[in-house]
């Protein structure tokens, strides 16, 4: 039974850390197998879980933010003086891999706790109502944040 | 309103330039090695308690219902609530008089019945269900609380279960579903003939006013068999008319059936030994045997391009190991035949009269109209009157009516003069070559009783297990060793127990007891 729970969502999961790691597929990999351990450990202990989707959402955005507070961020300006750090598209035309560099762009400038909601919403494909319920937020807060991320989006792009 | 256009169109655009996000997705291989990591943790860190499942399930039943586009989610979480769930579970154990057992034939298997979609679910419950109507006559014969209110009742449920799953059977028409149609009959026939065989056994146990309601349901059941029976040799008609293209595919088909079958069998088995359930063990382990033997028939046959027969010996094969399946499952029975096993020689006697009576009149259930392989022969019949101390005919499969190959009915006579030794050697764990030689004073407690040999054996682990093997000839051995040891070793071994510091002799212990409960070891000395 979870293992089906496994094939429904490993995608979605896998998609919503894969742009939250600096589109690292390693670390995506990673931080994908240890939400659904995670949440494994959490069903064997004789817990409740309510809502599947959210729930794993929520644990892969803990295990996200535990990955980046073990290792030391990597700051955006020592990322440009590197240069152009082509994201691992395996398998992938070289116009996506570049509409995917853009989307990590996109979201490397648009700060926290609106990043997160524009992922949920656009990369993840998730309603603003599931998204309050995965943040533990009001619908209305979600929805307030989608809009200043979007702006936030639209502003980046006036700019550039 | 521009405003609002102004929007849709953003959302659009952002929509637009997130679109290729969609297409990171985990590779193959990836997912693969995602899932196995996840197979291997599961396995390591099973769940606590069931209590939690149950939650999980109730709780978020509804949700996933309603979010998962996987409905068989929701029906596993469905069922998995059903039994689950407190009364109704605790009615799954139900027997007819007690209290829940409306809860379990009305509401648990009712939803069931509504959750089984197919023609061929429906006809898989309802034949489940007959069968669980058998089983719980044998229950309540056994604990002899069997009346004819409860014994009519039983029928009555029995027979619209089954009549029930015939006619579900009758919509499946397509050609794949024919084949299932036949595996699902010749399945049902083994069973309802097993539970017939052990629904007599027990009536001949308990006999008096139990042995009467179970001799109202017998017929009953074996009108079933019959008719089942029938619609096997029709079914066989069909499946050697077939095409051989088709043959060939679902014999190999049948050939993994049965091969899962055999190895789930083998589980059953395991777990009936870990219950000390002796009865069930050798009988079982009789059946698979034959089952294992049909299996490599089939084999051979496939090998030789005889596919009409190859799938109908993987069919019977199947068909055996399944009469394997609920013999080594029935553990309510085993006091039943321990009972007969420890009570010596005068129930034993009584039994075979009975069945020599029955033999006569050809009335009883196994016999009549139910032939059974070189049941002419004469030595058969002995065979079946000795038989029946341990655990009766049964060990001889219930009536084929297949064509079978010339070799396999040599396999099965040979399998008949062999079977005793077979089910003892194979039922006991063999730990050296030595522990052969005393098996039959164990086991053998029923197939040949000795007098007082078994019924006063004690059960207790002695502090040792001497097997002396000075070389000496000994004649005043009992006849049955001497039997084993001519054709297995030349030597002669004495072998005795150290029990409260004194030599006791191996016939005064239940030595299968001790094999199964001790840690005890047989000691060679020169």
């Amino acid at each position: 039974m979870f293992l089906e729970i496994y094939e429904l969502y490993n995608d979605a999961i896998f998609r919503h850390c894969f742009f939250r790691v600096n589109c690292n597929r390693e670390r995506a990999e990673d931080l994908t197998q240890e939400t659904f351990i995670k949440t494994w450990d959490y069903l064997r202990k004789g817990k409740e879980i309510d809502n599947m989707q959210a729930f794993l959402y929520r644990v892969a955005n803990n295990c996200i933010i535990d990955s980046m507070r073990k290792k030391t961020p990597v700051s955006l300006d020592a990322l440009m003086e590197k240069g152009f750090d082509a994201p691992n598209t395996t398998g992938m035309t070289t116009e996506d891999t570049i509409e995917i560099s853009r989307i990590r762009d996109i979201l490397e400038n648009i700060e926290e706790p609106y990043r997160t909601a524009v992922a949920l919403r656009y990369i993840d494909d998730i309603s603003p109502k599931n998204i309050a319920l995965m943040l533990n937020e009001s619908e209305d807060t979600v929805s307030v944040r989608i809009h200043r991320g979007v702006q936030k989006i639209k502003k980046f792009y006036e700019q550039s | 309103m521009n405003n609002l256009n102004q929007q849709n169109f953003e959302n659009n655009e952002i929509k637009e330039l997130f679109r290729h996000a969609q297409k990171i997705t985990l590779t193959p291989s990836e997912r693969n090695r995602l899932r196995r990591t996840l197979e291997i943790h599961i396995e390591k860190h099973p769940v606590r308690n069931t209590a939690g499942e149950r939650l999980i399930g109730y709780r978020s039943l509804l949700l996933n219902f309603i979010q998962l586009p996987n409905y068989r989610m929701a029906i596993i979480l469905m069922i998995a609530l059903l039994l689950g769930g407190g009364t109704s579970y605790a009615a799954e154990s139900a027997l007819p008089g007690d209290a829940l057992y409306g809860v379990k034939v009305n509401l648990n298997e009712n939803v069931r019945s509504a959750l089984a979609v197919s023609p061929k679910a429906e006809a898989t419950l309802q034949t489940e269900l007959a069968t669980r109507r058998l089983e719980e006559a044998e229950e309540l014969a056994e604990k002899g609380k069997l009346t004819s209110a409860l014994r009519s009742d039983i029928v009555k449920r029995f027979q619209k279960s089954s009549e029930r799953a015939k006619t579900e059977l009758t919509k499946m028409n397509t050609s794949s579903e024919k084949t299932a149609v036949a595996e699902l009959n010749v399945q049902t026939e083994s069973s309802f003939n097993t539970h017939g065989y052990i629904l007599k056994a027990i009536g001949l146990k308990q006999k008096g006013e139990i042995e009467t309601e179970i001799e109202t349901i017998l017929p009953v059941v074996q009108e079933k068999v019959e008719s089942l029976a029938k619609e096997r040799d029709d079914d066989e008609e069909k499946v050697k008319t077939g095409s051989s293209t088709d043959v060939e595919a679902s014999a190999r088909g049948k050939m993994g059936a049965a091969e899962n079958k055999i190895n789930t069998v083998k589980k059953a088995i395991t777990k009936a030994k870990e219950r000390n359930d002796e009865w069930a063990t050798v009988e079982a382990i009789a059946r698979l045997d034959v089952a294992e033997k049909t299996f490599a028939e089939g084999k051979i046959a496939l090998e030789k391009k005889e596919y009409n027969n190859a799938f109908l010996l993987f069919v019977k094969s199947m068909s055996i190991a399944q009469e394997a399946m609920t013999l080594a499952q029935v553990s309510n029975f085993t006091t039943v035949q321990i009972g007969v096993v420890t009570s010596g020689t005068a129930t034993s006697t009584n039994l075979k009269n009975k069945s020599d009576d029955e033999e006569k009149s050809k009335e009883g259930f196994e016999d009549g109209e139910l032939p059974r392989p070189g049941e002419t022969g004469q030595g058969t019949s002995v065979k079946i009157n000795k038989e029946v101390q341990v655990g009766g005919t049964i060990t001889v499969p219930a009536p084929w009516k297949y064509e079978l190959p010339k070799s396999w009915e040599n396999t099965e006579s040979n399998e008949t003069e062999t079977e005793d030794d077979d089910a003892t050697t194979s039922n006991t764990i063999p730990k050296s070559s030595s522990d052969e030689s005393e098996t039959p004073s164990s086991t053998g407690g029923g197939v040949m009783p000795q007098p007082g040999s078994t019924s006063t054996a004690i059960k207790a682990c002695p502090e040792q297990w001497i097997v002396n093997q000075m070389p000496k000839i000994e004649d005043s051995k009992e006849t049955e060793e001497n039997e084993i040891k001519d054709s297995d070793t030349t030597e002669i071994e004495n072998q005795y127990f150290i029990y409260k510091g004194i030599r006791r002799e191996l016939s005064d212990f239940d030595v299968y007891w001790i094999k199964l409960n001790c840690k005890i070891q047989p000691q060679v000395v020169y």
